[in-house]
């Protein structure tokens, strides 16, 4: 029978909350972050002119192409050498996090743009709208809308994938789990601690975005 | 009296297609015209074209004399000029029924929140909806959805109204509650152009009527009774025919 003891969480849970906060810090700025960025190449991708269009379409394919882990790396040690600018893990993860992210959520919007129906932008045309206007009052609201269930995937993806910034020592939860276990030599203790946290984090984030997106899906059906 | 919208050899082509061909005819102020035909005879393409949805081919549709310009912005300036109503409504169904008929004095008119609000206040009270203002488009059936449409398109104050086929995915129940509002604006005299397949209204409420045939051309033009009662041509003949079930 294994011993649950449990001593290195009771001594160590203000330093592993302490990474949660970092977690949930980074989460919710790569949220933000890729979500705006993702809005933007997305909406691009589908008005802009072949000289933007091409050059959006490489990027998105080629961080779909590339591991995120590879991007977070490649951010914290090559980036800097490259540029001179260093910004230490913390910034080094929310910048490859947000370019990988943002690819998805620009393949997102894309399609939810391109899923509302003609009629609707006939009808806009139909009253005078330019097509800035159109696109901001008419295609993007639906479209969000619609875009809700997929970007709610790609939310809960994204504070998981925040546990690989790990790696470049971001002192967030999983770096601190590892550490606590490390020295308290109680993998199975800390690591389970881990994954309930993470379940407890994200279980009603995702249902959250669900019951948002239940709410409001009437809004997005023309 | 000067035509507010003429149609010149208007033809239209999709690759090889062609779904308008040689159309000739003008719409004079406060006449309604009646676009009637089978299905697939132009008549929807030919409403397209007027407010520029769709570029023609070839010949020429003026507004007042003059040709539709080519500029994104001088076609902007036309399609405030023209209301459009669809057959499937196309009510924005993420606002209100209120902030559907604001939607343009307030975005393309850049009219002040108090002034577009009081138009469309009047405009719902005109087609009998005041009490529906707050609710979404979901919520209302679709003689209610088409009737919003309407006063969405008189909102702008266009000096012209362009019906798509307005009653055609309705439930015939609530028809008539939309031909009546068309009828009441015909009757204050707006300048209408009407895709129908509701001979009744074509009969009771056009000015004129034109016959479409397949292939986009244009059979022949004239007040109801003549198209009705005493067509000229064979085929307009046969089409009215067809719509009359006979066993």
């Amino acid at each position: 029978m294994f011993d649950w003891d449990l001593s290195a969480l009771e001594e160590s849970w203000r330093f592993l909350l302490g990474g949660v906060g970092v977690t949930l810090g980074l989460s919710a700025l790569t949220v933000a972050t890729s979500l705006t960025l993702g809005i933007a190449v997305g909406v691009l991708r589908c008005y802009a002119g072949a000289w933007l269009r091409v050059p959006l379409t490489f990027y998105v394919d080629s961080m779909r192409a590339i591991p995120v882990l590879v991007v977070l790396v490649w951010m914290y040690f090559a980036f800097p050498l490259l540029t001179g600018v260093s910004a230490g893990p913390f910034w080094a993860a929310l910048a490859a996090l947000t370019v990988h992210v943002a690819a998805y959520v620009a393949e997102i919007v894309r399609a939810g743009i391109e899923s509302v129906r003609p009629g609707q932008i006939r009808a806009a045309l139909a009253l005078g709208m330019s097509q800035p206007q159109l696109v901001m009052q008419v295609v993007l609201p639906q479209a969000l809308v619609r875009m809700l269930p997929a970007i709610g995937s790609v939310v809960s993806v994204t504070i998981k994938d925040t546990a690989i910034a790990a790696t470049i020592a971001v002192p967030e939860f999983m770096k601190r789990a590892e550490t606590v276990a490390g020295q308290s030599y109680q993998p199975v203790q800390v690591y389970t601690a881990a994954l309930v946290v993470y379940f407890l984090i994200l279980f009603p984030t995702t249902r959250l975005i669900d019951r948002i997106h239940a709410r409001v899906a009437h809004l997005g059906r023309s | 009296m000067n035509p507010v919208i003429e149609y010149r050899a208007v033809c239209k082509n999709y690759g090889s297609f062609v779904a308008l061909r040689d159309v000739s005819f003008s719409v004079s102020k406060g006449e309604v015209v009646c676009l009637i035909g089978p299905s697939g005879s132009g008549k929807s393409t030919l409403l397209r074209c007027t407010n520029g949805l769709e570029q023609i081919s070839g010949g020429a549709i003026l507004l007042d004399g003059a040709p539709l310009p080519q500029t994104r912005a001088g076609m902007r300036a036309v399609r405030q000029r023209m209301g459009m109503v669809f057959q499937n409504f196309e009510l924005f169904p993420h606002r209100s029924v209120f902030a559907n008929v604001m939607m343009g004095p307030l975005t393309v008119l850049r009219m002040d929140h108090a002034a577009a609000r009081a138009r469309a206040e009047a405009l719902l009270d005109k087609v009998g909806l005041a009490d529906k203002a707050a609710s979404m488009p979901a919520a209302l059936s679709g003689g209610q959805q088409q009737r919003v449409a309407i006063a969405r398109a008189l909102a702008m104050e266009p000096a012209v109204m362009l019906f798509d086929e307005p009653t055609s995915a309705l439930d015939p129940e609530t028809i008539g509650e939309v031909l009546s509002v068309m009828k009441r604006l015909a009757d204050e005299g707006m300048t209408m152009i009407v895709v129908t397949h509701e001979m009744t209204f074509a009969r009771r409420v056009a000015d004129r009527v034109v016959v479409f045939e397949r292939g986009g051309v244009l059979l022949e033009q004239g007040p109801p009774r003549q198209i009705f009662d005493a067509p000229l041509m064979e085929r307009t003949r046969d089409f009215l025919s067809h719509l009359d079930w006979s066993g």
